[in-house]
């Protein structure tokens, strides 16, 4: 699965910040501040820094864009003030859930470590994560009120191969269609994650890239919860995204039927293989027409 | 990208040069078209 791949994603973000910028692409040392450089160029607000994910609240600039602009805004529910000893808790359990990763699967910390570069916390009603495809290295999280390291990790890298996504989206395109009309009955297939729903094919796709690795990491802590929720509605979910597969371009076909592999097999190794593979860097894009 | 050429060889460095530019047009029109507003989605799972 090439879009969990640390070397894939180091090769797509070169080629991003290569066409943005008009540089060549960065040796993999520099990729981290031509990366923010460039998506600095898409966002209302510029990444600071050249490493690390900077946190954010509700009363930052950040917290105040999300909130004019109605991003996310089923967060927005019971929204309130993060007293200082929450906040320290959060940005210290946030860096526990860092550590363990980089530890448990060093190349999914590195993924986390360099496509994600912002995360605002929220104290709201409602519990989760979220991310856009027009906020690149941007997360948003509401932490639950049990949540612990390991919940944080989950959270991270459930929105980090969003972002990932994204990334692969904007360089070689995932669909024939754009968002809006995959919005259409026609193209509803079985979401992976939120079981049971039919959901327009570019968040269905979405819900299955993010299992794998959420499934894996469950599975290292010895737990079966996601592991059991997901097995079914990830092969039903690869299973509609198969009958649309001409309603994704030919990068986009070959992450689907990577996707339905997985979900026939259920192989942790194979996630983890196309986590850390050097098989899985280098994807050849076509000719220009 | 940047282009590993050889001196010795002037047409094919001429060839790596122009498919390097030829890839760098074709990403930047992906980028330019995933920009679109139509193409604009959020992704968030949240429970009460």
């Amino acid at each position: 699965m090439r879009f969990l791949n640390i070397h894939h994603a180091r090769e797509t973000i070169g080629r991003f910040a290569a066409a943005v910028t008009e540089k060549p692409a960065p040796p993999t040392a520099d990729l981290p501040a031509a990366y923010r450089t460039a998506i600095s160029a898409f966002r209302p607000l510029p990444v600071e820094g050249t490493e690390g994910i900077a946190t954010h609240f509700s009363d930052s600039p950040w917290g105040n864009y999300l909130v004019d602009n109605r991003t996310f805004a089923s967060i927005f529910e019971g929204l309130k003030d993060t007293p200082t000893g929450l906040r320290d808790r959060w940005k210290r359990d946030l860096s526990i859930a860092q550590l363990d990763l980089r530890d448990t699967i060093p190349d999914l910390g590195a993924l986390v470590d360099l496509v994600t570069t912002d995360l605002v916390f929220w104290s709201s009603a409602n519990k989760g994560g979220g991310s856009g495809s027009n906020l690149p290295g941007l997360v948003s999280m509401s932490p639950g009120d049990s949540w612990k390291p390991h919940d944080f990790a989950e959270s991270l890298v459930h929105e980090t191969v969003h972002l990932n996504v994204f990334l692969e989206h904007m360089v070689y395109g995932l669909y024939t269609l754009p968002a809006k009309e995959l919005e259409a009955d026609q193209y509803r297939v079985l979401s992976a994650v939120k079981v049971g729903e039919m959901r327009p094919l570019d968040k269905a796709f979405h819900s299955a890239v993010v299992a794998p690795p959420l499934m894996l990491m469950q599975h290292k802590r010895g737990e079966t919860e996601l592991v059991d929720k997901f097995s079914d509605s990830i092969r039903a979910c690869t299973d509609g995204l198969l009958e649309l597969l001409d309603v994704f371009t030919p990068y986009g076909q070959g992450a689907v039927l990577e996707l339905a592999s997985f979900a026939e097999s259920l192989d942790f190794g194979l996630v983890e293989r196309s986590i850390s593979g050097e098989q899985f860097a280098h994807y050849e894009m076509p000719a220009a027409a | 990208m940047a282009a590993i050429v050889t001196v010795e060889n002037p047409e094919a460095a001429e060839d790596a040069t122009s498919s390097v530019e030829a890839t760098e047009e074709t990403v930047l029109g992906n980028i330019q078209a995933f920009f679109k507003e139509e193409n604009t989605s959020m992704m968030g799972g949240w429970t009460n």
